[in-house]
């Protein structure tokens, strides 16, 4: 990975070496054979501003909006971050500075392009400096110095200084107060409490002997932009409009793709679960043909079969005489009883029941036929002032 | 759109879905009719597999047995001087139609018909012994079948089935 600092010179730093590459050099030479890279770009322009979280269209449309008002002239690529509660920072990019970037560095090499602001924050929280109270960091580069000014996550645009030009103390003060002029509405610090932090220690030093009031700490990182694009932990990354169209496109395309591989697949789900149930159906509906076959044919067979044995088979359940029957009971009756009522019946078997009645004038005898017949009850009754005896038997 | 390219999958696959459980639940009904229908096959071939042991012979047209059982009660009025009247079981005494009064009998194919008989008068010189043996050789000698017999006070009256196709 290599990393890149755009200025009006560009910082190349690979395998721990940071370069100075000078203007009019051929930079795509040095891209050469590389794999991926970062940038971060100094030059930036950026409004704090609120607007409406949700929806983000809404909010979106109101960013473009106010930072156009205010850089109106020229074509930019924008990216916003959320700081507070619909409060977002606007950071613009001139359109022309990320096609030189793009035309340097091929977009499938590019992993991001930062603002240098958001670079050097990041170092700075990595180093656990406090972003509680406004900072202004002065990052002290070969040729020139560059002045931003912190307060939370909120940075100012940052401020070039070519080395030797003038004293450095009224250019903090000035871009102190520049930045607070922009953000007043959106902070609760006063311009007078602020940190100075120096990646210099000599520069440290001539700071506090010119304003010996000032809290100046010293920050020990050469190049702190671009360690900060190290480890970086934002989503915002610079893109050409074409770019995005076509990574929208590709978006577009693999949300449809998506779309239309889960409508498969659940239409696949559903056929699956339909095919599983058809085909034992199938099955059992075959089956179920032969079988009914079956059954006709059988029915068939045995309609033929009953029409031509019918006969025999009525011939072989007569098997009970009637009158032998009834006169084999007789003979069992002792003669004082009469004959009231009699009937043969069918249920699984014969059955025969008689009533008998004692004739007027004669002994209740005991009537004993079990000897004679296998299943045989005797019951008493009385009717008509005549006592009786109910007699059941079942031919088995 | 692409919401509602999922939507109608969903629909589809709902359908899907619908017409499987419809598929599994005519599964499960028509296995059970199988069951069925395999068992009663089974049942058919013991049956058929009994049956066929039994002495065949030709059917008989039911009008053309039902002569035959009034003929022979006929006879046996005749020949002992017993009084008898026959009607079809619903009361009816001469139909003019017996074939309307057809009933499904056991046998497949063979029809039967529901008659009584009443015994009005029993000659002096017989018992109830001697009457029920003739209803006995009524019985053999024909295809009826007698299903009751039912003695109370003076009458007698025996309930049965001619066969015949």
């Amino acid at each position: 990975m290599r990393y890149f600092l755009f200025n009006k010179e560009v910082y190349l730093s690979e395998g721990g070496t940071v370069r100075l590459l000078e203007k009019g050099s051929d930079l795509k030479s040095f891209v050469g054979d590389m794999d991926l890279a970062r940038a971060c770009v100094v030059d930036v322009d950026i409004i704090i501003t609120a607007a409406p979280e949700n929806p983000v269209e809404k909010k979106d449309s109101v960013l473009v909006r106010k930072f156009k008002q205010l850089y109106q002239n020229e074509a930019y690529i924008i990216q916003d971050e959320k700081i507070d509660h619909n409060l977002f920072q606007v950071i613009g990019i001139k359109e022309q500075k990320v096609r030189e970037i793009y035309s340097i560095l091929p977009p499938q090499k590019l992993e991001s392009v930062v603002p240098y602001g958001i670079a050097l924050r990041n170092i700075l929280i990595q180093k656990k400096c406090d972003l509680g109270k406004p900072l202004v960091f002065i990052d002290d580069l070969e040729k020139e110095r560059l002045i931003t000014v912190f307060d939370g996550l909120k940075f100012s645009r940052t401020r070039i200084m070519a080395k030797g030009s003038e004293s450095l103390l009224p250019e903090i003060k000035r871009s102190v107060m520049d930045f607070f002029k922009k953000i007043e509405e959106f902070t609760s610090h006063k311009i007078v409490d602020y940190v100075v932090m120096v990646n210099d220690q000599d520069l440290a030093q001539e700071i506090l002997n010119d304003e010996n009031k000032l809290n100046v700490h010293y920050l020990d990182v050469q190049y702190p932009a671009i360690e900060g694009l190290k480890e970086l932990s934002t989503d915002i990354s610079y893109k050409l409009p074409e770019e995005i169209i076509k990574n929208k496109r590709r978006s577009v395309l693999k949300k449809n793709l998506t779309s239309v591989l889960v409508s498969l697949g659940v239409i696949a789900a559903g056929l699956i679960y339909f095919l599983f149930n058809k085909g034992p159906l199938c099955a059992v509906s075959n089956q179920g043909e032969v079988i009914s076959q079956t059954n006709q044919r059988l029915n068939q067979e045995l309609a033929t079969l009953d029409k031509a044995i019918y006969r025999d088979d009525l011939k072989r359940q007569k098997l009970l005489n009637y009158g032998v029957s009834y006169l084999s009971l007789l003979q069992c009756i002792p003669s004082s009883y009469e004959l009231s009522s009699f009937k043969f019946y069918k249920t699984a078997y014969w059955n025969f029941e008689a009533s008998f009645l004692v004739n007027p004038r004669e002994y209740f005898e005991p009537i004993l036929i079990s000897g004679n017949f296998k299943n045989s009850q005797v019951k008493d009754f009385y009717m008509d002032n005549r006592p009786g005896k109910r007699i059941k038997i079942i031919y088995e | 759109m692409n919401k509602t390219i999922i939507f109608l999958a969903l629909l589809i696959s709902i359908v899907f879905i619908h017409l499987g459980h419809c598929a599994k639940a005519r599964t499960d009904s028509l296995q059970a009719e199988n069951v069925q229908f395999q068992k009663d096959n089974d049942r058919l071939r013991d049956v058929i597999m009994n049956k066929q042991s039994l002495m065949k012979a030709s059917p008989v047209d039911l009008v053309k047995e039902y002569m035959i059982v009034i003929n022979q009660i006929r006879l046996v009025e005749s020949y002992n001087g017993t009084i008898m009247h026959v009607q079809l079981e619903e009361g009816i005494k001469n139909a003019d139609n017996l074939s309307k009064h057809f009933i499904e009998t056991e046998y497949k194919g063979v029809k039967g018909l529901n008659i009584q008989i009443t015994v009005d008068q029993i000659a002096k010189s017989l018992d109830l012994g001697e009457i029920l043996n003739d209803f006995y050789l009524l019985e053999m000698n024909t295809d009826l079948k007698i299903l009751e017999i039912q003695k109370q006070a003076n009458s007698l009256i025996v309930k049965g089935k001619i066969y015949g196709i």
